[in-house]
């Protein structure tokens, strides 16, 4: 015997989720939490990835030359690590590289004002910068750097030595062969990053550190930032295979850099996990309430089988419900993850100083902004349908095997 | 000249001379009571050579003046130690600084010499308590170990000492760690009137690789009238 038309098991189905409202409004708030929570997530650590690729990148490029124990040296603002880039320079532009060379330069100093002094971190940059950092974004006061006796100084910076606009400041440092040197810098804009570390450095520009730093044709990093994925591979393999820079150089990627290389490495796992999470959580919650839709009709799949009902129909019909209420589900889930990431997404989540160990470390800021994209929604809905189906079969399974008489009797 | 009588006659007679006889005529020498000369510092790094000059005043343990005069870069900045302070003044900023404690044992204009080893001019007897450890006919050599309660560059030296003029031939200096630091090799005394000065000499930073610096005195007064303006701020920062 057949159940009926496709029109009249849909229709069935709907009837029996209004059979016990409760029951289907509690099916629903489990799918619904778990697919607005697995849209958030995933557009939260979508969010993270980008951001950190972001700042990652605005630090070590896609590409970054350095020396060999720059890593270390770097530390402790130890400029002893640094290269002369003429020869360098000429190998790059040899290997077809499409995108732009920055050099930069990274030392400790004393920042000295009035009567007041403050040990920070300068660095040494090229008008390229502006843009790869982010000045036009971060300067809330004055302007980016134009002569080499400017100097751009971080907000927390500029409140401890209580700076303006046009003072002149004397930067004491030691130069590459530890000898004591200074200059005077006129303080020409003040910036604010996402990273409240950052707001306690300086910036000059890298023929000024140069100078100061007694470092002529040399710096301590050396980036390059590609206008495609493609070139990137094609550069990385040409100099890291040029034992010339290798024998006393380091040349890596980005994702091979420090964190980044162990953080580049984690995020999709991280995104994983928190997938089988969710599905996990959503699934289990509705192979519960399916179990106890499937035990309280146990007569009904009795008697639905004795009138010759097969039991793939029967699952079908179960399956229907469940989709019903997945769909329905998926979709409010949908809607309410997709407002909340957007939302974020816009004005940002900003952890303040509470991440500031962290990001310090990671390169990336304490805001973080979730990212939404098509395709987390589609994979949310389908891993939602998939979940609550697969919680579905499961169930129903086991039940409709049984012998109707023994469905009937309950037991 | 009273001391080094004492020192020779007691050495004639057979008398036996302490640790503390021997570090008192290496002070003689070493510290008089004012000094003034040329010095020039050739730094050595990794096969390269760089050349530093400076003129040098100095009176008693306390005070002493340096400016540097070569090369270009350096030419001007000065430094003014009393007693424990010590104050560097650049002419690129026209700005005097005090250096902290801390930085006493940084390099001093990128030589191997910290600001203490080029500016404390503290006698090694009020430093160390000392003990001969070696005698041959023509060097002591003494093992020196800070005094209780007493602030020196170094916890430990061992010095070796030449008989004939009680000048110092070699000292290496330790942390108090006990790890080795320094290593000054004297190749020049000259003899300045009842003084023998060492004129030339290298150190070389031994926890550094391929580092050492050679320092050459020309020019040398001793005993001269340096008068107190010179020790003074206002003269650190006039040009």
């Amino acid at each position: 015997m057949s159940y009926g038309t496709g029109d009249y098991m849909l229709k069935i189905a709907f009837k029996n989720l209004l059979r016990n409202l409760h029951r289907t409004l509690l099916t629903i708030i489990i799918i619904v939490v778990s697919t607005a929570g697995m849209i958030f997530g995933i557009s939260w650590f979508a969010g993270e990835e980008a951001l950190f690729i972001e700042s990652g990148k605005k630090i070590t490029g896609d590409i970054r030359i350095t020396n060999q124990d720059y890593e270390i040296r770097s530390k402790t603002m130890d400029i002893s690590s640094n290269f002369s880039y003429n020869n360098i320079e000429k190998t790059i532009e040899e290997s077809e590289f499409q995108g732009e060379i920055v050099k930069r330069i990274k030392f400790g100093g004393l920042v000295y004002f009035n009567e007041k002094h403050e040990t920070a971190m300068g660095n040494g940059i090229i008008n390229l910068d502006e843009k790869y950092v982010g000045f036009n974004e971060y300067i809330y006061q004055g302007k980016f750097l134009e002569n080499d006796e400017d100097i751009i100084v971080g907000e927390t910076l500029k409140r401890k030595l209580g700076l303006e606009l046009g003072d002149t400041v004397t930067i004491l440092t030691q130069t590459a062969e530890k000898s004591l040197y200074s200059l005077n810098y006129k303080v020409t804009g003040f910036y604010k990053m996402d990273n409240s570390r950052l707001n306690r450095s300086f910036y000059i520009t890298l023929s000024s550190s140069q100078y100061l730093l007694d470092m002529e044709d040399r710096v301590t990093e050396l980036l390059l930032f590609s206008k495609n994925e493609k070139d990137m591979e094609k550069v990385y393999n040409s100099l890291s295979n040029n034992g010339s820079i290798t024998t006393k150089l380091d040349v890596k990627k980005w994702d091979e850099i420090g964190m980044n290389e162990s953080v580049a490495v984690m995020m999709p796992f991280v995104k994983l996990i928190f997938i089988l999470i969710f599905s996990t959580l959503s699934g289990l919650g509705i192979s519960n309430t399916m179990l106890m839709i499937v035990f309280e009709r146990r007569h009904e799949i009795g008697l639905l089988k004795s009138l010759g009902v097969r039991e793939f129909e029967i699952k079908k019909l179960f399956l229907l419900e469940e989709i019903y209420m997945g769909i329905i589900g998926s979709i409010i889930g949908i809607a309410i993850g997709s407002t909340l990431s957007l939302y974020l997404g816009h004005v940002g989540v900003d952890f303040g100083n509470t991440m500031e160990s962290i990001t310090d470390e990671l390169n990336l800021k304490g805001v973080i902004y979730p990212m939404l994209t098509v395709s987390t929604v589609l994979l949310t809905f389908i891993v939602a349908i998939l979940t609550s189906t697969i919680a579905t079969i499961t169930a129903i399974s086991k039940e409709v095997k049984k012998e109707a008489i023994t469905n009937m009797r309950n037991i | 000249m009273k001391f080094l009588l004492i020192f020779f006659l007691s050495f004639s007679l057979g008398f036996s001379i302490t640790s503390n006889e021997i570090l008192e005529a290496v002070d003689y020498n070493m510290t008089p009571i004012s000094v003034s000369y040329k010095g020039e510092m050739n730094i050595h790094r990794s096969g390269k050579t760089r050349v530093k000059k400076f003129d040098m005043y100095a009176v008693g343990a306390e005070k002493s003046f340096i400016k540097f005069t070569y090369p270009k870069r350096d030419s001007g900045t000065k430094f003014l130690r009393n007693d424990s302070n010590l104050w560097i003044y650049m002419p690129s900023t026209s700005k005097t600084i005090k250096i902290s404690q801390h930085m006493l044992k940084d390099s001093m204009m990128g030589s191997d010499f910290s600001y203490d080893d080029q500016t404390d001019r503290n006698t090694l007897h009020d430093i160390y308590n000392s003990t001969i450890i070696e005698e041959t006919e023509s060097e002591y050599k003494l093992d020196l170990i800070r005094k209780e309660g007493i602030t020196a560059k170094y916890q430990r030296q061992v010095i070796w000492v030449d008989k004939e003029n009680m000048t110092l031939k070699k000292a290496d200096m330790y942390a108090t760690s006990g790890k080795l630091l320094k290593v000054m090799d004297i190749y020049e005394i000259k003899k300045l009137g009842e003084r023998f000065y060492i004129t030339k000499m290298r150190i070389t930073d031994v926890l550094k690789d391929d580092s050492y610096t050679e320092l050459i005195l020309t020019d040398i007064k001793i005993d001269l009238d340096i008068p107190d303006s010179v020790f003074s701020l206002r003269n650190l920062e006039r040009n």
